[in-house]
Parts: C-alpha cells; structure tokens; sequence
C-alpha cells in the first residue's frame, strides 16, 4: 500500500472532525472519498497533507511514518494536492506557477532543466484531489476524467474528493464514506452505492423518510 | 530560463558602472558626493526589494541594518583602527545574523504585524544604542582627522569611499538579479501569492524568508559602514533614521516594486526630484511632502511603479528589462 491511514483522529476544540478514520490506497488506484458536507473529506485531506496534526492515529506513505511531517515535507515526499478553489499564484505567469511545482516537490528539479498542472508538475506518487471538478462543464469533466485515468495507468495513486457522483461511479475503483468524521462505508462503487448506511447519510433515515412519506399520502 | 536575447545583468551593470565613472575621470567632488548618495539609495532599495519586493514582506524599518553596519564598522575602525574594508565586512556578517535571529520569530507575522516590528525594532536599537556607552551613547562616536592618514588623507578615503559604495551597489544588483532568475527567487515569489500554497508544492516558507531577509539585511550594512566611514561621525539618529527607511521604500514603489530595474529607476528619480526641489526656493520646504504625495499617486494609480508599468504596458520589453 502507498499511504496507510490508520485510526486517524483530527478535533478542533470539542469538535471531532475525523474520528478514528482507517484505509489505504495502492499504487494505481483511484479512491473516492464521498459524503455530506462537513463530514470531514478535506480535513482528512489536510492531516495527510500535514496542515492538521493528528490527534491520534498514524499516517504512513510508502512504508514511512509521516505523521506529524510539515506540509513541504509531505510534498517532496510525493503527495501533492489539488483545490477545491483554484488557488493560482497569481502575479505569477502559468508556465511560472506550474514551474514552482516541478522546483520543489518530490522532482526538485533545478532551474536549468494550472492547478491540477502544478500538482503534476512535482510527478507525485499520490494525488490529493479535492473537488476539482466542481463548476466544470460535462466537456472539461469528461477531460479531467482521463488525466486521472491516465494517472492510475502510470501507476500514481489519486485520492478524489467528489460530489459529482456519476465521476466518483466512472471512475473510481474503491470507494470510501464519511459522516460526521466517521467512516461508514467502503468498498466498490456498486457496493457503497447500495450501502443503507450511505443513503441514509445523504438521505436521512429510509424508515423515517418512509413514514413521513405514508403520513402526507394518508 | 536564461535568455539569451537580452543581457539584461551586464547592461545594468554597464551603465551603474559608466554612471559611476564620470566624477572619478572628471575629479569633480560634488559630483562624486551627488553619486556616493545615489549608489548608497540604489543599494539600500534594491535590498529591501528582496524582502519587500520579491517576498511581499514590507520591511519598514530596514535601516535598522544600515545602522547596527555603521555602528559596528565604526567602533572596529576607531577603537582598533581595524582597516575600513575589513571593517564593513566584518560589520554586515553579524548585521546578517542579527537578522536570522530578529528574522526568524518576526517573519512568522503576515502583512502589517510584520511591517510594525520592524519599526518596533529599529527603535529598540536607536535606544539601546543611545543608552550603549561603549558605543558612544546618545553623543554617538567621531574619528580624529589622523584616521585617514593609513588611506593617505581624507581626499583619498573618500574616494575609496566611493569605490567601494559603487561596488557595493553593482554587488547589490546583481545579487537581486540572481535571486530573482534563481530557485529561491520562485520560491519567494510563491510565498508572496500564497504562502499555504508554497508550502504544500514543498517550499519551506520559514527558511526561504529568513534567507531572503538575511541578504536584504548583509548588504544595507555594507553601506552603512561605508557611510559613516566617510562621515567621520555616527550617532544614534541618523544612523537609525525611520525617514530614510521610508525614503527607500517609496523608491522601490516608484520605480517598480518586485523588479531588479526598479528600484535602481526609483532610487535615481528620487534622489534627482529631491535636488531640485531642495534647491528650488518654492519647493525647498515642502521636499517631503512631495515626496509623500508622489507614493501616493503612485500607488492609486501606477500600482506597478514604473518600470512594472511598463513591463506591463509592453509585454515584449519583459525579456529585456527585468
């Protein structure tokens, strides 16, 4: 396994924002990280990343403990990340913002030799992908879709953030479920998809919503 | 990224070198003194460019480094008649580590907390230095005449003076150009657009504004040893002077803030508007509110100070001036 996350919990004050959260992801794998909003997908995001200590847990990438390692220092590991919201560089030019990430992550390659780009740049092992598709259009979704295909094919890991459900069915081989910090579903697509639990979360109760539904037919 | 087309570095360095020329085959002294001053501004600009320009860090009360020089070149000159050029070296090595040390807590602080320590600090050091007896205290330290007889009277010494003030600026420029074409220039650069950005591509913020703070700090201390070599006399005011730390930022705003040419345009256009308007019998008092209106014209309405507004304006001179 390329990043193992174990037991990982993250709390601000008396909040638990991930609660005990175990995976991991292999090398040419695409993991979908899905549930509501505010169960804790790009918290768990910013701990392996090293914005967020862990309170408890272990976080090991490639066999190494990474825990507690300052972001730079997860980067020129291998981990890159992309944003939810496009955060250019912006007095810089684009081939300069790509460049940064080439310098100074895992490739830090030297000076003689946009925001998925600059996270490629680094040629990172593991691909932290928080919502990058939101607010593109079905042409440049599709696009996207096939960088990150192309990705498993060279063997990086990618771990998406998504929202956009039929991305998360196309492309992702395992899939795993956040609520309220908790991990609460994992497995295939089809599995998770079916999962109780997971319409639950994002539906409410299907008892409840059953019977609120017989009571405004009666 | 070196580009081939347009020798940017040596034609600055041509010109800052041709300009500094002219009083020394002409032999005319207030000239030279005209030029010492702006050399000394060029290189103080094109410092605090490093941290303010480069790494979006406005460092206020820079001078603090131009002083703790002077101060330090000084007492070596005149308690043990330590030679001046060994002297200014052996000043701006602990002027550089004066700034890891204040550096490395203050440049935790973002945007106008970092501006205000610096300030807080330049004064913590003209008190100290006022209340610092060794140093002279509030009298401040002078030279007897006598110390320039090793440079073979005052008239040379001024001229190694300037020599060394010129060498001090082209030192100076180059260095900022280097920074800037280099990898830790980019790094810079990315903390000034985002620094939680930078460090998740795996820049380390913290030491790349230290090193950046540490070079903008080396060189200010060069000069201020060479300043006050040639003065004869250090005190604590002139030496820690807020005014002239203000002077020097409003000269990297007006010429360009965050390229190499920039502040080498401001410093000259500076220094020339304030010859003529001290000289000019309407304009003599007012030189410094000039000056104040000028910053904020510029900033209201060529945010990128000259040489960024032309750079901006034509973007085909961008491989030619830097």
């Amino acid at each position: 396994m390329i990043l193992d996350v174990e037991g990982v919990t993250v709390r601000f004050g008396g909040l638990v924002a991930c609660d005990a959260v175990t995976f991991s992801v292999d090398q040419g794998q695409i993991l979908g990280l899905i549930g509501p909003n505010g169960a804790g997908k790009t918290t768990l995001f910013n701990a392996i990343n090293g914005i967020h200590r862990p309170r408890a847990g272990r976080i090991e990438f490639r066999g190494d403990d990474i825990t507690g390692l300052r972001p730079f220092q997860v980067a020129r590991r291998g981990i890159a990340r992309a944003h939810q919201v496009v955060r250019p560089l912006n007095d810089l030019s684009v081939i300069a913002n790509v460049t940064v990430g080439a310098c100074f992550g895992r490739e830090n390659l030297g000076l003689g030799a946009a925001e998925l780009a600059r996270a490629l740049a680094a040629r990172p092992m593991l691909l932290l992908a928080d919502e990058v598709l939101a607010g593109l259009n079905p042409q440049e979704v599709a696009e996207m879709l096939a960088v990150f295909r192309t990705l498993r094919e060279q063997g990086v890991a990618v771990i998406m953030i998504e929202h956009l459900m039929h991305a998360v069915m196309n492309v992702c081989d395992r899939v795993v479920v956040l609520d309220y910090g908790k991990k609460i579903a994992e497995g295939t697509p089809q599995q998770v998809s079916s999962d109780p639990k997971v319409i639950e979360a994002y539906l409410g109760d299907p008892k409840v919503a059953a019977k609120f539904l017989e009571e405004e037919g009666a | 990224m070196r580009d081939l087309r347009a020798p940017f570095l040596p034609a600055v360095l041509v010109l800052i070198a041709a300009v500094a020329a002219i009083p020394i085959v002409t032999g005319n002294p207030s000239l030279r003194e005209e030029l010492f001053l702006v050399l000394m501004l060029v290189t103080l600009a094109s410092s605090i460019n490093i941290i303010m320009g480069y790494t979006g860090y406005v460092s206020f009360g820079h001078i603090v480094f131009f002083g703790i020089g002077g101060y330090i070149a000084f007492w070596l000159m005149q308690m043990f008649n330590v030679h001046f050029l060994l002297a200014a070296i052996a000043s701006a090595i602990p002027a550089a580590l004066i700034a890891a040390l204040i550096g490395i807590p203050i440049l935790r602080l973002r945007g106008a907390y970092f501006a205000l320590a610096t300030v807080g600090i330049n004064e913590a050091m003209k008190s100290f230095m006022t209340n610092f007896e060794p140093f002279g205290g509030a009298i401040g330290m002078f030279f007897s005449f006598s110390i320039y007889q090793q440079y073979g009277g005052a008239r040379e010494a001024a001229f190694l003076a300037y020599y060394t003030m010129a060498a001090i600026a082209l030192a100076t420029v180059a260095t900022s150009y280097v920074i800037r074409r280099s990898k830790l220039g980019l790094s810079l650069m990315a903390i000034r657009e985002d620094q939680d950005v930078a460090m998740l591509v795996g820049i380390d913020p913290a030491r790349a504004k230290v090193m950046a703070y540490v070079i903008s700090a080396f060189f200010p201390a060069l000069a201020g040893a060479t300043f006050f070599f040639k003065n004869g006399i250090i005190e604590p005011g002139p030496a820690f002077d807020l005014l002239r730390s203000i002077e020097s930022l409003v000269m990297v705003v007006l010429g360009g803030i965050g390229t190499v040419a920039g502040p080498i345009v401001g410093a000259a256009l500076y220094e020339w508007l304030r010859g003529f308007l001290i000289t000019n019998a309407t304009f003599a008092n007012f030189q410094l509110a000039i000056a104040g209106l000028l910053l904020l014209l510029t900033v209201l309405f060529v945010t990128a100070g000259l040489v960024g507004s032309l750079r901006n304006r034509f973007p085909r001179l961008r491989a030619y001036i830097q």
